[in-house]
């Protein structure tokens, strides 16, 4: 009987540390945000009081802040094929047999060892309008080219996304030419006595090879852009020109830090997790059906 | 995997939801602890500062181990808080209920929005009226009849030029421009003699900084405070004249030229570099500036008047302290506020910071500042606290700034809205304010009526 008891639950007890630790630092604030997102502040004495769904009703038909915010994320999503398609084509090209490929991978890895902050300032001062870029494009001849980066409403976005993807695309080099390492050399090799070409070689082994690495860079990439780019807008645009770089964290920060509507920043809080739950559920069942096809 | 959810994620689970719904029940109040005076007491103060004058720290220590020495019973555990922190740390704190004796805001409605939401004791529950009656900041720190903070100094902006700038454009470098046309005659010829004019940042929140040059021409600030609770409206041709005046500044090129993409704090960086004539800077930047420059390099000017009377005062921001609503020595706390207003403390301020910090406080001996310079700038700060004109920032909660005011006047700058469109905007995050703040408006209302 005893034995039998140990062996049926003695796993679960070792298991036990770890789950009361994970409840602690994980579960507990999760329930504790989403018990929040219920309840709104108020101003006469701070007491809380039950607010039901209305903050998510808010959020979601009167906030338009916070809608401008969510379409600037999905804007960030352009990044996930960028970073992917120029990081397996990097990866691919410094896989080759090229001199000082060494050389090129150390500093192309370069940026991401970069903190976030210093990349953020440095190119806040290079795309100012009197900045550097806009002065070689002006000694090179694309004078017309210059423009107000951070200044204007309708660049402010773009120039984001081109420092998110000088900082970021060399984790994906690196992840991408680990993997083409490992694939067997023996593929290849059949492949040359087929009479493949380079390109074929890439499209036919090379890429469908990397697929679980494809499939991590993905999801790694949509946490990225949904809850990972706080610290390039808070540093280089704050949100501005006029609110058209706001993301759903940087207004989840601002409820919660400086509009003291801590009900409504964890109410919106969980719609973005639960948006990213979606996108990466939707990217599982994609890889699932993938795969069984194959 | 049953078994597993039934006996442990089942547990867990619900374990956590009761906890977190104890956590949202309402704070209780911090019992006062009862303590003889020999018994030792660690006070936790939370100060901000070393960013906009450097070398306050010091100061800070110094006073700190002063009321040490006359209470040995006393230690005070000091941690300095940057500007980006102040807020989110003082939120966190709020949301365990613990942490600082004694915090610092920004003071007005920043510090307001603190004691309406309970987090906040009134420093007049235990220091005398008499006392209180020196301290030059009370009145803006009053709210339903009590005194909530005490300020340690104020935050004032100079506008500032250089001389050889106007001599390069045929201009009288002592006779700076009084009024608003004789303003816009000196920006059209430093332009055409290839400076640019005027250097503020307008990203993040340089817009606050253009504000101060206009919005208090043309109204009081109990009469700016009437816009936020819809008395008056943004769009009023009198509220106007700060969007106006942008856009007029912009047609006409007298911005500096990545005005748009600027910081404030950048702003002046470029400023000090020689990349533009006039800017305005927080009085602590302009003393070490002007010294660093050369006195009879710099000049400093009063703001452009847009009527025909001479602007002879200045705006500020207090540096408010306050003792915590959940603090069990709210009485020494208050003790070593007041300290902070002993002749002691103040000469110690003015010795040790140069008078770069000035005590607003009716019993500070202003002949302790030798430096004229300095002393024009103190007496304007003095002048700024007894004649109440408080910063726009002070008086406008975040979200109508953030939502309003900032935004507008970064897309007027940017090109992508009119002056009218950039008031609508900004009486459209006010009344949004207005909507869903229901309780602060009406404690809003309320502290206005303290308010010049």
């Amino acid at each position: 009987m005893n034995n039998n008891f140990s062996k049926k639950y003695g796993p679960y007890f070792y298991i036990l540390p770890s789950m009361v630790f994970l409840s602690l630092i994980f579960v507990f604030p999760m329930i504790q945000n989403l018990v929040k997102s219920f309840y709104r502040t108020s101003f006469d004495g701070g007491k809380s009081v039950f607010y039901g769904f209305n903050n998510y009703i808010f959020l979601l038909t009167k906030d338009f802040l916070t809608r401008a915010a969510a379409w600037h994320n999905v804007k960030l999503l352009m990044l996930i094929p960028m970073l992917l398609v120029l990081s397996i084509f990097f990866s691919v090209i410094l896989s080759g047999k090229i001199r000082g490929a060494k050389i090129y991978q150390t500093f192309m890895f370069a940026p991401y060892i970069i903190s976030i902050v210093v990349v953020g300032v440095v190119f806040s001062r290079m795309l100012r309008f009197d900045g550097i870029i806009n002065l070689m494009l002006t000694k090179i001849g694309l004078g017309m080219l210059a423009k107000d980066w951070f200044g204007r409403t309708q660049y402010a976005l773009y120039a984001i996304i081109v420092v998110i993807l000088w900082r970021e695309l060399p984790f994906g080099i690196i992840l991408f030419s680990a993997g083409i390492r490992n694939i067997d050399e023996s593929i290849y090799e059949a492949a040359k006595i087929d009479g493949a070409n380079w390109l074929q070689t890439v499209f036919h082994i090379t890429i469908p090879q990397l697929k679980g690495i494809i499939n991590f860079y993905v999801i790694y990439n949509i946490m990225m852009v949904f809850a990972w780019m706080f610290t390039y807008v808070f540093v280089m645009t704050k949100g501005g020109p006029g609110n058209s770089t706001t993301i759903l964290e940087l207004q989840i920060y601002n409820l919660a830090f400086k509009k003291y509507q801590v009900g409504m920043a964890s109410a919106l809080s969980i719609l973005l997790f639960i948006t990213i739950f979606i996108f990466i559920y939707f990217q599982f069942r994609f890889r699932t059906s993938l795969l069984e096809e194959r | 995997m049953k078994k597993f959810l039934l006996f442990f994620i089942v547990p867990l689970v619900i374990v956590s939801f009761a906890g977190a719904l104890l956590f949202a029940s309402d704070k209780e109040e911090a019992e006062p602890e009862a303590m003889s005076k020999e018994e030792p007491v660690e006070l936790v103060f939370w100060w901000y500062g070393e960013e906009d004058a450097p070398g306050l720290s010091k100061y800070i220590d110094a006073l700190c181990d002063a009321y040490t020495s006359k209470n040995p019973n006393v230690t005070i555990a000091r941690s300095h808080h940057s500007a980006a922190e102040t807020v989110p740390d003082f939120m966190a704190a709020t949301e365990v209920q613990s942490g600082p004796d004694i915090a610092t805001l920004w003071g007005g409605v920043t510090q307001f929005e603190q004691v309406w939401l309970g987090n906040v004791a009134p420093i007049s529950d235990y220091v005398s009226d008499e006392e209180m009656s020196h301290w030059t900041g009370r009145s803006f720190a009053t709210y339903d009849g009590k005194v909530w903070a005490s300020d340690m100094a104020g935050n004032m902006f100079v506008m500032v030029y250089y001389k050889d700038h106007f001599r390069d454009a045929g201009l009288d470098p002592e006779k700076p421009p009084v009024t608003w046309k004789e303003f816009m005659n000196a920006c059209e010829k430093l332009k055409r003699a290839g400076h640019a004019p005027f250097v503020l940042g307008f990203k993040g929140w340089g817009p606050d900084a253009w504000s101060f040059l206009f919005v208090y021409q043309s109204m009081t600030s109990a009469e700016l405070m009437e816009m936020i609770t819809g008395k008056s409206s943004w769009t009023d041709p009198d509220a106007m004249w700060s969007f106006t005046k942008a856009k007029e500044m912009k047609d006409k090129g007298y911005f500096h030229p990545a005005a748009a993409s600027l910081e404030l704090g950048e702003s002046w960086q470029e400023w000090r570099a020689g990349g533009g004539t006039i800017t305005y800077l927080p009085m602590m930047s302009a003393i070490t500036w002007i010294d660093e420059l050369g006195r009879d390099k710099v000049g400093i000017m009063n703001l452009p008047t847009l009527t025909n009377e001479p602007i002879d005062y200045q705006v500020l921001m207090p540096y408010s302290y306050f003792i915590t609503g959940w603090s069990p020595h709210k009485e020494l706390a208050a003790d070593f506020l007041k300290f902070w207003h002993s002749q002691e403390a103040m000469n110690l301020m003015v010795d040790m910071l140069n008078a770069s910090f000035i005590p607003p406080d009716d019993r500070l001996d202003m002949s302790r500042i030798k430096d004229p310079l300095k002393k024009q700038m103190a007496e304007s700060m003095d002048a700024g606290f007894k004649r109440g004109m408080w910063m726009t920032s002070s008086l406008m909660p975040f979200a109508v700034m953030d939502e309003g005011y900032l935004p507008a006047v970064q897309l007027l700058v940017a090109g992508d809205l009119t002056p009218k469109e950039a008031a609508q905007m900004t009486e459209d995050a006010t009344a949004r304010w207005r909507e869903m703040n229901p309780e602060a408006l009406e404690k809003f209302k309320i502290w206005s009526q303290g308010i010049k």
